[in-house]
């Protein structure tokens, strides 16, 4: 690793230290850990939203996406940015007005028990943990390559940072961690596109002939079916996108952060309006990638295509551009895995801990102890288990969260907020067959069992890479077919319930 | 790049060292007073507009990747490139300044850019302004203090070499020699950006410091002064008072001297030129004027503005600083200095704060006399109740008419009543509208018409279109009480007394007067100074009528006593119209 | 009673409606990239093919809607609010 390497890396560090050290001595309440105490602008928690939601994967992974694939790998990123829409039209409101600190919190306002809480609970720390393993050995795997340290090193530096900030500096850091994290990525994401453009002297039609020689696929590189050759896999990739990202809950937590309604409206805009500009941008790079490089180099690097973005760094600002746009990678990355530790964190010590184990009798300080305690104990297990799962198929990791989130926790939410008659059980059996849909589904299918490369070399049983077209339907209807079986017994007034979803109103008991 | 990161740093040492010498320097701190107004925002970006030129300066000329010469920057050819250091001072205007002192700075930096020229000069142009703006908005989104701290600024300066660096990328693309300048200067342009900026903001975060802490000093030098110059505040005659804070204040500051006026004359005068500033002098100064009319602090900055007379007077500057006293200016503290240089934000500050103090503690003094008034008036009103004598001369007045006029003396007795029930709801209010006190006083005009019909007449003229006046309760009635008691005492025949109630400009006017003995010449001045007075009822009279009359409508309303050639005059004028004021602040 | 009534009605028309709208939109280009990848490969406006124009048209519909929703909320918390007043009496 070269001086300029490390003096980007450490700056980062310091920085990030920084932000934590001013939100530890902000953070010394229950729900300014959780939530940062509602005090977030709509503005900063859209920007700190697009820094929970833009993982590495995204950053790095698309632009090789699109440097390989062409227009496929940016219908890919489409889906994420459309996925938006279901968030700000039917769940952040609801979500906002229901919930105080968990996503729990929603469902238990309409069924409150302790069962529906540990569903609800386990719910949210699978998807986190299940994400964060993946993103954790991503981004140790990235890490290695940029600045060539270990694996192991590199998942310790990662899993610490992300222990720190959450532990000492809870939502409130982990928010400004994210904002800094979007404000520098697009920064450089924008200057780095400038770059790529003034290099064909803003001829677009140089770029795009440059394109075509730099791939062995020419013409076709603009045109559609290359990743994605079976029809029903692109509907069902597609789903998936645009339903998951309503169901994951270090998404949904963070519309705690603000205090009322339009500001929640102001955070989902936001954050769309990044993120689509931000996979515009990528498109840009990913084609100076595929210019630039060419598809050859690209490959020659690394098979993934995940170098892409540092590769055309070094390409066209030399060591020092590369070494700033490592950095700035490396900040993506502590940033999404300190959203997910805080939303595994509630889940834990809220959901279970809290109302739970304690049932609801705990101290302000207890709580915020346990909090902490949590994070800690969360922090360190997923590093642990990064360190051992170096091999991990991560893409089936990636996938099967988006599918559950799609599959079990969307259905339950939507139905909580929008069906009248919906009951406990449904929603119980609803998340269990969407668990064991979405499961089953990845583990029959060519992720798994595959002759090539698979953990069990066979025929897929089940031949489709992204079964969410399949299980989340069936998410859906076990949610249905549990509120046919098992109609709720005393269910409340759903009228006032509905009202306070959308409005936060109140109404009184007329009845 | 190692030899480059070096010579950088040594610059920016010296760069520094000059720095560190400005803010010592006491015009300098005032630089760093953060007033918002377009002005201060103009001379702030022309300041460190300055500054960046200077640092840009104190770069150094590469060629080729080769550094040229030694010196400092002077003349750049067309193949050679410029590093400059100007971004730290256009950082820092940013940070400190806000946006647009940072987007000034930037452009001045950039002018200056443009003409030494070099290889990128366009690139090295555009990022000084951009980074002024940029600057200055971040600065504004993550800290709400008044100075980031060092370690913030530490990470913010470590991003304008790399927007540099990427705008050169941008703007010359396909250019070797640009990357391999990128490659060689990034960085330790960005080590030593971010090290220069980081101790820069320590540095004027320690200049802040000592001022805040002056500022702290001048207040609690004010609030001590303050309260030692209570007991002058509280002691009699208005030139004791004067001597005693003029040499109080003297003693306390650092001022070339200090003088105390009243209204229209010098009071006190303490410290130097004292032999030609003296007591009893005029008030002259424009300024001075206007510190009394506006009520607002005047700085005097000049001779001229203080306007003394006296041809080697060593003052040259003064603040003046207006004491007011129930919404009038009553008195003026100036506080000369020898230089103008000399009156800092601070002295200022101590200054407004003594004035605002000395007018608040006034204004105490003032509600502690009212209160000790109304409770006067209360306790008249109470000893008006039942006041036993004119109550049983009344009593008996009514039983002799009962036998000789039946109906006048039913008609003395709803007077009596109406007397004695305006007495008792007298407390409740300070002020009521002229009609009712009127009524009052008609009342016992009647009876005591009734009583001394035979050696008194008494005429009540009031002028018809007064209305919806205001006055103390109980102020004209003791008036007429001490006109008979004590004028008419030895008057046995034709006792004569004139109520007249008249507009006079915008006020109105209310006299008493008769044709009895007048009063004597030596008293007059201590009937209304002093409760002792010969003249007096037993605490209560006309010391009290006056007390009440300034304390609630001002020194503008107090009594004024005359002998007239035969008998004497008491009148008093009050606002007209001061119903709907009065009523809209209750 | 009646306040909220409205409200309820216009909120609900307006999220099938709009949803509705989104959801063919959204669908109809993976489903036009399947069925009718030729037609979608065809050079349009700009020397670009439908299936470029298509989908940089769903970043600009995404950021519609979002608007629309934004200005459509803003009128129905005129009505929330007097719903609170009411709720409030």
């Amino acid at each position: 690793m070269n001086f300029t390497y490390f003096l980007f890396f450490v700056c980062i560090v310091i920085c990030t230290l920084i932000i934590t050290y001013w939100a530890a001595r902000r953070s010394k309440t229950t729900i300014q850990f959780y939530t940062a105490a509602g005090k977030l602008t709509g503005f900063q928690n859209g920007l700190a939203i697009a820094g929970d939601y833009i993982s590495a994967a995204s950053f790095l992974g698309i632009v090789g996406a699109i440097a390989l694939n062409g227009y496929d790998g940016f219908l890919y990123s489409l889906g994420f940015l459309v996925s938006y829409l279901v968030v700000l039209l039917f769940v952040a409101e609801p979500v906002h007005y229901l919930g105080n600190y968990s996503l729990g919190d929603v469902v238990c306002a309409r069924f409150p028990s302790n069962q529906m809480r540990w569903i609800m609970a386990i719910g949210s720390f699978i998807i986190s943990i299940f994400y964060m393993i993946p993103q954790l050995v991503a981004s140790g795997l990235l890490i290695r390559l940029l600045l060539n340290i270990d694996y192991s090193t590199s998942v310790l530096i990662i899993g610490s940072l992300m222990t720190v900030y959450v532990v000492f500096g809870g939502m409130i850091a982990t928010s400004w961690v994210q904002i800094v994290k979007t404000i520098l990525l697009m920064s450089s994401t924008f200057l780095l596109s400038l770059i790529v453009f003034s290099f064909y002297e803003w001829d677009i039609h140089a770029l795009i002939d440059e394109v075509k020689v730099g791939t062995p696929m020419g013409d076709q590189f603009f045109m559609p079916g290359h990743l994605l050759t079976n029809p029903l896999e692109v509907i069902s990739l597609y789903v998936a996108l645009i339903l998951g990202t309503a169901g994951l809950p270090h998404i949904l937590i963070r519309f705690y952060t603000v205090k009322n309604a339009s500001e929640v409206r102001k955070s989902v805009l936001t954050a769309s309006w990044i993120i689509g500009l931000f996979y515009v941008m990528t498109l840009v790079l990913g084609l100076g990638t595929a210019a630039v490089i060419g598809y050859d180099q690209l490959i020659a690097a690394d098979s993934t295509g995940n170098l892409a973005a540092p590769l055309l760094a070094k390409a066209l600002g030399g060591d020092f551009l590369l070494a700033f746009i490592s950095a700035i990678a490396f900040t993506t990355v502590v940033a999404v895995v300190a959203g997910l530790v805080i939303s595994a964190t509630t889940a834990f010590s809220h959901d279970i801990y809290h109302h739970i184990i304690k049932k609801g009798k705990t101290t302000e300080k207890q709580q915020l102890r346990a909090a902490q305690w949590s994070a800690l104990a969360i922090g360190l297990i997923s590093t642990l288990f990064a360190l051992g799962l170096e091999n991990i198929n991560v893409t089936f990791l990636v996938s099967l969260t988006f599918i559950f989130a799609a599959s079990s926790n969307l259905p339950i939410i939507l139905f909580t907020i929008y069906w009248k008659r919906f009951s406990q059980a449904g929603a119980m059996i609803g998340m269990i067959s969407g668990l064991i849909a979405s499961l089953t589904l990845l583990v029959l299918g060519p992720h798994i069992m595959n002759i090539d490369n698979g953990w069990i070399l066979r025929e897929p049983l089940f031949n489709l890479y992204n079964p969410g077209i399949i299980a989340i339907p069936i998410g859906f209807l076990g949610a249905i077919l549990g509120t046919f079986l098992f109609p709720q017994k005393d269910p409340i007034n759903f009228e006032r319930f509905y009202l306070k979803a959308q409005t936060g109103v109140e109404m009184k008991e007329r009845r | 790049m190692k030899d480059l990161t070096i010579i950088l740093l040594e610059r920016i040492g010296l760069l520094l060292v000059i720095a560190f010498v400005l803010t010592r320097i006491p015009k300098f701190s005032t630089l760093l007073y953060r007033e918002f107004n377009t002005k201060m925002t103009i001379i702030h970006a022309c300041v460190f507009g300055v500054f960046a030129i200077t640092s840009t300066h104190f770069g150094i000329v590469l060629s080729n990747g080769e550094i040229v010469g030694t010196g400092f920057v002077g003349s750049v050819e067309p193949d050679q490139m410029v590093v400059s250091l100007s971004l730290i001072a256009v950082v820092i205007a940013g940070l400190l300044g806000g946006p647009i002192v940072g987007l000034g700075a930037g452009i001045i930096a950039a002018v200056h850019l443009v003409f030494l020229g070099g290889i990128g000069w366009f690139a090295n142009m555009l990022v000084n302004p951009l980074t002024g703006l940029l600057a200055g908005l971040t600065g504004r989104f993550f800290s709400k203090a008044r100075v980031i701290s060092p370690v913030q600024a530490l990470f913010i300066g470590v991003f304008p070499p790399i927007l540099q660096m990427q705008l050169l990328l941008v703007l010359y693309p396909q250019n070797e020699s640009i990357i391999h300048f990128v490659n060689l200067a990034g960085l330790p342009l960005v080590l030593s950006n971010s090290i220069a900026i980081a101790v820069f903001t320590a540095m004027i975060g320690i200049v802040l410091n000592e001022q805040e802490n002056e500022a702290a000093l001048a207040t609690k030098q004010a609030l001590t002064i303050a309260e030692e110059a209570l007991p002058f505040l509280k002691s009699g005659s208005l030139s004791d008072q004067a001597e005693g804070f003029a040499n109080l204040l003297y003693d306390r500051l650092k001022v070339a001297a200090i003088s105390v006026t009243s209204q229209d004359e010098v009071l006190a005068f303490k410290g130097i030129g004292a032999e030609h500033h003296q007591v009893g002098h005029k008030i002259i100064t424009p300024l001075s004027k206007k510190a009394l009319k506006s009520k607002e602090i005047q700085i005097a900055y000049s001779k001229v503005d203080i306007a003394c007379e006296h041809p080697e007077c060593p003052l040259e500057a003064a603040i003046i600083i207006p004491i007011t006293e129930a919404n009038d200016t009553i008195s003026l503290i100036k506080f000369y200095f020898r230089k103008s240089q000399h009156i800092r934000p601070i002295e200022k500050e101590l200054a407004q704060g003594i004035g605002q103090l000395i007018s608040n503690q006034l204004k105490v003094i003032a509600s502690e006399n009212l209160k000790a008034n109304i409770k006067d008036a209360e306790l008249r009103n109470l000893q008006a109740q039942i006041n036993p004598h004119f109550l049983f001369n009344t009593l008996h007045l009514i039983a002799t008419l009962f036998r000789v006029d039946p109906k006048r003396a039913r008609h003395i007795t709803i007077q009596l009543a109406n007397f004695m029930r305006f007495n008792l709801g007298i407390a409740s209010e300070s002020l009521i509208l002229l009609e009712r006190e009127c009524e009052h006083v008609k009342a016992y005009i009647e009876i005591i018409q009734a009583r001394f019909s035979n050696r008194l007449q008494i005429n009540f003229i009031q002028e018809r279109t007064i209305s919806k006046v205001l006055i103390p309760p109980s102020t004209i009635q003791p008036l007429v009480e001490n006109a008979i008691q004590h004028g008419l005492k030895t008057v046995t025949t034709n006792g004569k007394i004139d109520v007249f109630i008249e507009k006079k400009g915008d006020k109105v006017q209310v006299t008493v007067q008769d044709n009895g003995v007048g009063f004597d010449e030596k008293e007059i001045e201590n009937i209304m100074n002093n409760r002792k007075s010969i003249r007096n009822n037993g605490g209560i009279g006309l010391y009290n009528v006056n007390q009440r009359l300034i304390s609630l409508l001002g020194e503008d309303a107090r009594l004024h006593v005359e002998n007239l050639p035969r008998g004497s005059k008491v009148y008093f004028t009050i606002p007209n119209g001061t119903v709907r004021r009065t009523l809209n602040e209750n | 009673m009646d306040t909220i009534k409205r409200w309820k009605q216009e909120k609900r028309l307006f999220v099938v409606w709009i949803s509705v709208l989104a959801v063919i939109f959204y669908l109809s280009l993976p489903l036009s990239l399947a069925f009718i990848p030729d037609k979608m490969n065809k050079p349009s406006l700009f020397g670009l093919s439908w299936a470029w124009i298509y989908a940089f048209l769903q970043v600009l519909m995404t950021w519609l809607i979002g608007w629309i929703y934004w200005v459509k909320a803003k009128q129905l918390d005129q009505l929330v609010e007097r719903m609170r007043q009411e709720e409030a009496e």
